[in-house]
């Protein structure tokens, strides 16, 4: 967080002090603004006229989520700089408060709880990990804290949050499975064994797919669950049927590149087509050792890691502030792979934010401004592919709080991916089997 | 349960969509290296030391135990100063952690206690010696309450012996809960009220006791900080016969300093044991293995809360079940020696042989957060309070992490890891067989008595290694 200058990052005795700097700033810009030797930054302050909007990010600092949290956070400061540059929320500095969760659903709703009470911010933001946002929700309801995750689970979409949870900067995982069926079946093949890590989060892909390609008229071939705690897969790949067209895969964990190199080893050149996730591989590089079999294999992605022909405006000016190159990876680091297909979901998120608070006119957190913003959210319909969605547009279903986007499907070719195909947003979207504007705030 | 508890477990239970997903780690690539050659080999090299040392006389091996070469006069340290400025650091460190980030990598509290401190000092005072008798930060203030407060020519409390080192072995455990199963050591605040109050203790325990008493034997950092200091190849004050009191710098074999110390009251061996319980049961709790028999998916960690009375249990039973292990070992040695009365001080004698494989342990299990959040440290001090400042001009810099995705780091620092434990174990055969020599007198005798130790270690090489190979998560 030491980043963005204008952002901050401390305990609340420590903002005591800060206003005062920030006030003593503002004046001094006004007599700097008269004479004309007024910094980019410090015509930003002059602009202010109230208090910080301040937002409380819920970040995966420590734990299994660590990996992902250092890039969360990386977006998150670069997007905080963008905001304030160009006047911050309705023309109010925007202030990060970050707490770690531990990447442990308990301390994420004590973290959630400390927002509201010690640092009495204006909103939450930021959680990824699944098991987190479900732990942490039911604080935010009831702090009444505008819950916005970058989580990617059914769970925001499901209905069994509540009206205080958003997920509206990135698809959730059934659309994202879903979307991947008229493709695959057309392109790949009809037959598919699916093989994939025995819990919650394999079981979501199993039964999205499944059913998305019934729709298609693909079949299972097989369904082979592999136990979380596995580390040889060379046994279960004898399971595979042999007239299997399709392979899809969606291992995660340390065992994943073990995975790919035995899976390598049982078939060969002769294989089906294979079909994956990124999140297996998310933060590695593709031309890793034992990766090899991947050649010529496709994969969804949210974000395509590598700028290709069809890289837009927008994916450029998102990579360069964020210092991510056309690979995926960091300028500064380049053998660094980010989580590209996560992390813009931060970025994206604080813009709807930007815009939910310009648009409600939310001031302050009083009962009544968080009611506008919740309503103003959920009046929201599509935001448009531009610097602020550089993921591309995306539809917003406030019933459910949930936002729709664009998938891709990448090949790898050699040491990188190409996108072969981009889903439309209907693919991937579903009915609606909730609604949480009924909930009472 | 509260009801915020009991909801989400219903939640939990009804949500079926927990997609939560444990990330492909530096692990992903060492489970692609052959770990287990390297665990064999390892092993064997350990087993290979105990032989050689068959081959060679008693002699010889009483000749290394004292070989040093004196270097240089120790010029005079002025302890208090340096402590002084260790504590003013201490100080606006606490500041830092109550007052700065709360993001436990931008705040420079936790990363230097947990990161510079007890992963980093540690290392720097097994290679340099006893660089913590002069950066105890406990020691100016102390000495300027004294001077302050104290009644001339009163003297504090006499130690009492049946206290031994208990205070110590209860303050390291309590340390060791707070860093492996604290669910959050790393929040800056709670860590500031932790030191605050840890300082507040140790400065009661000198006013009371005096502060070499308790600097000796209670204060559980500056116990092993002197045990550390003695597996150092740099020595101070050990010429015999220097009339002039001057104090001399000596080279002399790594932990040879060790073997001197002599037998261990209980409470000293058991503190030994448990630091090497400790770092191991850390390596150990993260492990597949470990969360599986607790019927835990690793893949989606449920976070450190839910692990803390498991945790609790196994840290205990661990520390346990390596005393246990040690001393069968130990009296089975004597007994097989024919000197089974010897048992109870041969338990003191060889605790300390123990202490290089705790720290080749320590080195190697947190070698990468030392290269990770070591920098994560030095960027914390270009900003300490959150302030906006730019002390060191790493503003918007970001640290380098992209060595624990690259196979071929990845094979490098395993290399490391795997020879900073056989080492730590090949020191310690070495170091028994010189402590068997002094109680044994023979080749023969010190083999011989020896032997189930030599076994313990090298189960524990093998340990050692597969904890560093084996899939982990948390």
């Amino acid at each position: 967080m030491t980043d963005a200058k204008t952002n901050v990052n401390r305990s609340p005795r420590g903002n005591i002090t800060r206003r005062g700097v920030v006030k003593a700033l503002a004046a001094a810009a006004g007599a700097a603004a008269a004479t004309g030797v007024m910094p980019g930054t410090m015509r930003y302050i002059q602009a202010q006229t109230s208090a910080p909007i301040r937002i409380g990010f819920q970040l995966h600092r420590t734990g299994i989520g660590a990996t992902y949290g250092r890039w969360y956070e990386r977006v998150t400061s670069a997007a905080v700089k963008l905001i304030n540059q160009g006047g911050g929320i309705g023309g109010r500095e925007l202030q990060i408060v970050t707490e770690d969760d531990g990447t442990d659903p308990k301390r994420g709703a004590e973290v959630v709880a400390k927002f509201a009470t010690q640092h009495k911010v204006d909103f939450v933001f930021g959680t990824l990990f699944s098991h987190v946002v479900v732990g942490s929700s039911p604080a935010a309801a009831e702090h009444k804290m505008p819950y916005f995750v970058v989580s990617e689970g059914y769970h925001v979409a499901s209905g069994k949050m509540n009206r205080y949870v958003f997920q509206p900067g990135i698809t959730d995982v059934r659309a994202q499975v879903s979307s991947m069926a008229p493709w695959v079946t057309k392109n790949l093949g009809k037959k598919v064994t699916m093989i994939f890590p025995d819990y919650a989060f394999g079981h979501d892909h199993r039964d999205y797919f499944s059913a998305a390609l019934a729709k298609q008229g693909g079949s299972i071939a097989a369904l082979i669950p592999i136990p979380a705690t596995e580390t040889s897969f060379t046994k279960h790949f004898a399971r595979i049927p042999a007239d299997t067209e399709v392979l899809y895969h969606v291992m995660v964990g340390p065992g994943v590149l073990t995975f790919v190199k035995e899976m390598g080893e049982h078939f060969g050149s002769r294989r089906p087509q294979v079909f994956g996730f990124i999140d297996s591989l998310e933060g590695v590089d593709i031309a890793s050792p034992g990766l090899e079999f991947l050649d010529g294999s496709y994969f969804w992605e949210a974000m395509p890691r590598y700028a290709g022909k069809d890289q837009t405006a927008f994916d450029k000016f998102y990579r360069q502030a964020v210092g991510v190159n056309d690979s995926g990876a960091a300028v500064s680091d380049p053998k660094d792979v980010s989580t590209y297909s996560h992390m813009f979901g931060c970025w994206e998120t604080l813009y709807v934010i930007k815009a939910a608070v310009e648009k409600s006119g939310y001031k302050s957190p009083t009962a009544q401004d968080k009611k506008a913003l919740v309503e103003a959210v959920e009046s929201m319909t599509d935001f448009a592919e531009s610097n602020q969605h550089p993921q591309g547009a995306k539809k917003f279903v406030g019933r459910i709080h949930q936002a729709f986007g664009h998938q891709n499907i990448s090949k790898v070719n050699g040491k990188r991916l190409d996108v072969v195909h981009r889903t439309s947003i209907q693919d991937g979207m579903y009915e609606p089997e909730a609604d949480y504007t009924k909930m009472p705030l | 349960m509260p009801p915020i508890v009991a909801g989400l477990s219903a939640l939990a239970l009804a949500c079926h969509t927990v997609p939560a997903w444990a990330h492909t780690s530096d692990r992903a690539f060492v489970m692609l290296l052959p770990t287990g050659y390297y665990n064999v080999g390892g092993t064997f090299a350990v087993l290979a030391s105990f032989l050689v040392l068959a081959l060679i006389p008693a002699t010889q091996i009483r000749r290394l135990a004292m070989a040093r070469v004196v270097l240089f006069e120790l010029p005079v340290v002025p302890t208090t100063a340096i402590s002084g400025a260790s504590f003013a650091i201490l100080v606006i460190l606490v500041a830092a952690g109550w007052f700065g980030a709360t993001d436990p990598l931008a705040n420079p509290l936790p990363l230097t206690v947990w990161t510079l401190w007890w992963v980093g000092f540690t290392i720097a005072q097994a290679v340099f010696g006893h660089l913590w008798a002069a950066l105890n930060p406990w020691l100016a203030p102390y000495r300027l309450l004294r001077r302050l407060f104290a009644t001339p020519g009163k003297r504090p409390l006499a130690y009492p012996d049946w206290l031994g080192h208990w205070p110590a072995v209860i303050g390291f455990a309590a340390f060791a809960w707070f860093e492996l199963i604290d669910p959050a050591p790393d929040n800056a605040a709670r860590l500031a009220t932790v030191a605050t109050l840890y300082t507040l203790a140790t400065l009661a325990g000198m006013w009371l006791f005096g502060e070499r008493d308790w600097l000796a034997q209670a204060e559980c950092f500056s116990v092993f900080f002197g045990f550390v200091a003695r597996l150092s190849p740099l020595q101070v004050g050990d010429v015999e016969a220097e009339p002039s009191g001057r104090r001399m710098v000596v080279l002399r074999w790594p932990g040879a300093a060790l073997v001197q110390i002599g037998a261990l009251p209980v409470s000293a061996t058991l503190f030994v044991l448990l630091t090497l319980a400790t770092v191991s049961f850390d390596g150990l709790s993260k492990t597949f293995l470990w969360l599986s028999l607790g019927g835990i998916n690793p893949l989606e960690f449920p976070g450190r809360s839910a692990m803390i009375e498991r945790n609790t249990f196994g840290l205990i039973a661990g520390w346990v079940a390596l005393a246990a292990v040690f001393a069968l070992a130990v009296v089975l040695g004597a007994a097989h020696a024919g000197r089974g009365s010897e048992a109870r001080s041969d338990l003191g004698a060889f605790a300390l042989t123990i202490l290089p494989i705790s720290l080749g342990y320590h080195l190697a299990h947190y070698l990468t957060t030392l290269l990770v959040n070591g920098q994560y440290a030095v960027r914390s001090f270009n900003d300490p309070f959150a302030l906006g400042w730019n002390l060191l001009g790493l503003s918007g810099r970001h640290p380098h992490v992209s060595f624990l995705a690259d196979y071929h780091a990845v094979a490098a620092i395993w290399a490391a890891q795997a020879a900073s434990v056989v080492l730590g174990h090949v020191l310690a055969i070495l170091l028994a067989h010189m402590v068997a020599i002094e109680r044994y007198g023979t080749t023969r005798g010190a083999l011989i008595s020896q032997l189930p130790l030599a076994v313990l270690m090298i189960v524990y090489t093998w340990f050692g290694l597969w904890l560093l190979a084996t899939p982990t998560a948390g």
